[in-house]
């Protein structure tokens, strides 16, 4: 990445000036300007001046701390370069430092530092534009303890009990519905169901309680990393049956590609793929092994699920574009162009044709043979479910086939809104995040930061519109059910050409049983408020911990 | 008594045994070759968590029950981190793995971890040289 060249390039110029700036020593009373930024250092003291809209180097505040650490990095043994500054140093430094990377820096008001607070400077060094919906564009800006970022695990691992939930309200009266188990683990063979809603923890009520030792104890239980802790969890199913099962905290493996199958259909073949994350190297194969079966099959439709894919590997992503596209419809054009702001040279990322193996390229055995010619479909139409949970590379791989002109019938809910990214930087124990590029398609559009919106009828020159459906998924069915509202509906878009209407039958509780009707109960039904909201509340998923913002699944 | 020629000639070929099991153990004491555990390797597991965690300073780290039964590398990164709004990010910055392999050297299995000079020898000794 040029970004992390960019910032060893800082550590080594930061290593050799640091030892030439003592050299010079003197007094400080002298010898106190830049004469290329005309900024000042006030002659009693070591703290920078500020001067509206006159920026030096982020080297010059590096690493320059209130309260310098001690000792090495557990990760990488380094011994931490802190010393001794202040904290209005370290504002000058987040100045500095966004001033050179963020995307979006010409939109910052330059303030004084000295008037806010560590968190607080950060906070506004951002630009206030709102995006089309009345968001604000930049949801992407913010510092936390080094320490609390740099938590480690085994890639494709994490802590849990296998269970992804819908966290529709982590606030009494609360909300959490199963959304999907992950296979191979005690939540799966032990029954857990898609469309449970959580009762109790521990025989704690889940969703009413509220005295702060409940809270504790509901939040230890679901949030455990102690292998092998026992907890006991009540659910009620769709069919209003409450059961209960015993778990335990576990390692909890990933499984990416969840399901690859195909179906028939009057068109011929359909392949449908969940694949639930572009993070796990081992999905290269799987992938590659499932469309080299779809070809064998003569698969000439293809629906790919990714509702609950947070994103990952974009040379992952890319390699899919490929195998669905095909070499005619990507050459001579690119996956994504990164680009950054004006200080720095944008890049590219192709579509990949060929295995890369790219367990082996970040460190790990290989998987498979690297070079090897890329099956295909040659697509020149996609379905692709999604809801808000569908992130970054799930994002991109949508605006990518549409920018090589790839028809993408987009069903179910809008996506997150993730066409950006940074290196994350620390400085003197804090971590901060700042958006420092985007991604665009072939066509040069990236600008979704609303999301990727399913439209039955994309408004003219609304490019992050995207032909589909819009409709709120329901738990009634299993993932990869064809009965299953999203696959049915693209299902039902491949036959007619057009969107589903969808009717509520009943409303147990929240759960909405839904389903496709009838030509002739279509022209009986209109959208419903309900529908509206569900269609809301979809968004309200990102919010997990019932106390706080603690973001995985469990 | 053995006369002298006779000494000298056993003598030789005494050394020449001796050097070549010396060069033979000293080969083999210094060939590690990339290893995987059998199923049920708990105990193994349970000190390869440990050792691991102790690497990084006692964090506690997710690794999975099947560790190193399938790969002879383990591979460790950062954990993805939430934004402000709750959106799950994964950062440029972790596409980096840290690496620990297991490796056989003769009865031994040792833990390494390949970025450092680090290395542990198991108490099992049940790994087994991958194919």
């Amino acid at each position: 990445m040029k970004i992390k060249q960019r910032t060893n390039t800082v550590t080594l110029l930061l290593t050799l000036a640091l030892p030439l700036l003592n050299a010079c020593g003197g007094s400080g009373t002298s010898n106190n300007s830049d004469p290329n930024s005309g900024f000042t250092y006030p002659s009693d003291s070591t703290d920078p001046t500020w001067v509206k809209d006159t920026f030096k180097s982020s080297n010059n505040f590096v690493a320059q701390c209130e309260a310098p650490r001690t000792g090495s990095s557990p990760i990488t043994g380094i011994a931490y370069p802190d010393k001794k500054g202040s904290e209005l140093i370290e504002k000058h430094w987040q100045r500095a430092f966004n001033h050179e990377t963020y995307l979006w820096y010409k939109e910052v008001i330059d303030k004084d530092p000295k008037n806010y607070s560590l968190v607080e400077y950060f906070d506004q060094l951002k630009t206030t534009a709102i995006t089309d919906s009345g968001k604000a564009k930049d949801q992407f800006h913010w510092l936390q303890p080094t320490t609390e970022v740099e938590e480690l695990t085994q890639l494709g691992v994490s802590y849990g009990y296998g269970i992804s939930f819908d966290r529709q309200s982590s606030s009494a009266p609360r909300e959490w519905v199963v959304q999907n188990i992950t296979p191979n683990t005690q939540a799966f063979t032990a029954g857990i169901s898609r469309g449970s809603r959580l009762l109790e923890i521990d025989n704690i009520d889940f969703i009413n309680s509220n005295n702060a030792t409940d809270i504790e104890k509901i939040n230890n239980a679901i949030f455990s990393d102690v292998e092998g802790e026992t907890h006991t969890f009540k659910f009620v199913d769709i069919n209003d049956n409450e059961y209960q099962v015993e778990l335990q905290t576990a390692a909890i493996t990933g499984v990416p590609l969840q399901i690859s199958k195909t179906i028939d259909t009057p068109q011929g073949k359909t392949g449908y793929l969940l694949l639930n994350s572009f993070y796990n190297s081992i999905v290269e194969k799987d992938l590659f092994e499932s469309f080299t079966n779809f070809g064998s099959q003569g698969v000439n439709e293809l629906i790919v699920d990714l509702r609950y894919n947070g994103g990952g590997y974009l040379a992952i992503s890319s390699q899919l574009a490929y195998m669905v596209a095909g070499n005619e419809a990507t050459s001579g054009k690119i996956y994504e162009k990164t680009v950054y702001n004006d200080k720095i040279a944008d890049d590219t990322t192709p579509f990949y044709k060929q295995t890369l193996d790219l367990r082996r390229l970040i460190g790990g055995d290989s998987i498979i043979q690297s070079g090897q010619s890329l099956p295909t479909l040659n697509l020149d139409r996609v379905y692709v479910l999604t809801t808000g949970s569908s992130c970054s590379a799930s994002e991109s791989f949508i605006n990518s086939l549409i920018g090589i002109d790839v028809e993408v019938i987009q069903i179910g809910a809008t996506t997150c809104g993730k066409p950006y990214g940074f290196v994350s930087e620390d400085n003197c124990g804090s971590t901060y995040f700042t958006v420092q590029f985007k991604g665009e398609n072939n066509a040069g559009f990236g600008d979704y930061a609303d999301g990727l919106i399913p439209a039955e009828l994309p408004e003219a020159g609304k490019l992050a519109q995207v032909q589909g459906c819009p409709i709120t998924e329901d738990y009634q069915h299993d993932l990869g059910d064809e009965q299953e509202l999203l696959l049915a509906s693209a299902l039902y878009y491949q036959v007619n050409n057009h969107c589903p209407e969808i009717a509520v039958k009943s409303a147990k509780k929240s759960n909405f049983s839904t389903q496709l009707l009838s030509t002739e109960e279509l022209r009986l039904q209109g959208k419903t408020s309900l529908q509206e909201a569900i269609l809301r509340d979809v968004n309200l998923n990102q919010y997990r911990h019932i106390n706080t913002g603690s973001n995985n699944d469990k | 008594m053995i006369n002298k020629p006779v000494f000298s000639r056993i003598s030789s070929i005494a050394l020449v045994i001796l050097t070549s099991t010396l060069s033979a153990c000293a080969s083999q004491a210094t060939e590690k070759e990339p290893a995987l555990l059998p199923v049920n390797s708990e105990q193994a597991r349970a000190e390869i968590m440990s050792l691991v965690s102790q690497s990084f300073g006692g964090k506690n780290i997710a690794i999975a029950e099947n560790v190193f039964q399938e790969t002879s590398r383990l591979l460790i990164g950062k954990a993805s981190v939430s934004s402000p709004e709750g959106v799950s990010v994964i950062r440029a910055d972790q596409e980096i793995a840290i690496v620990f392999e297991l490796v056989k050297q003769g009865e031994n299995c040792l833990l390494r971890r390949l970025n450092t000079t680090q290395e542990w020898q198991l108490t099992t000794k049940a790994c087994f040289i991958a194919s």
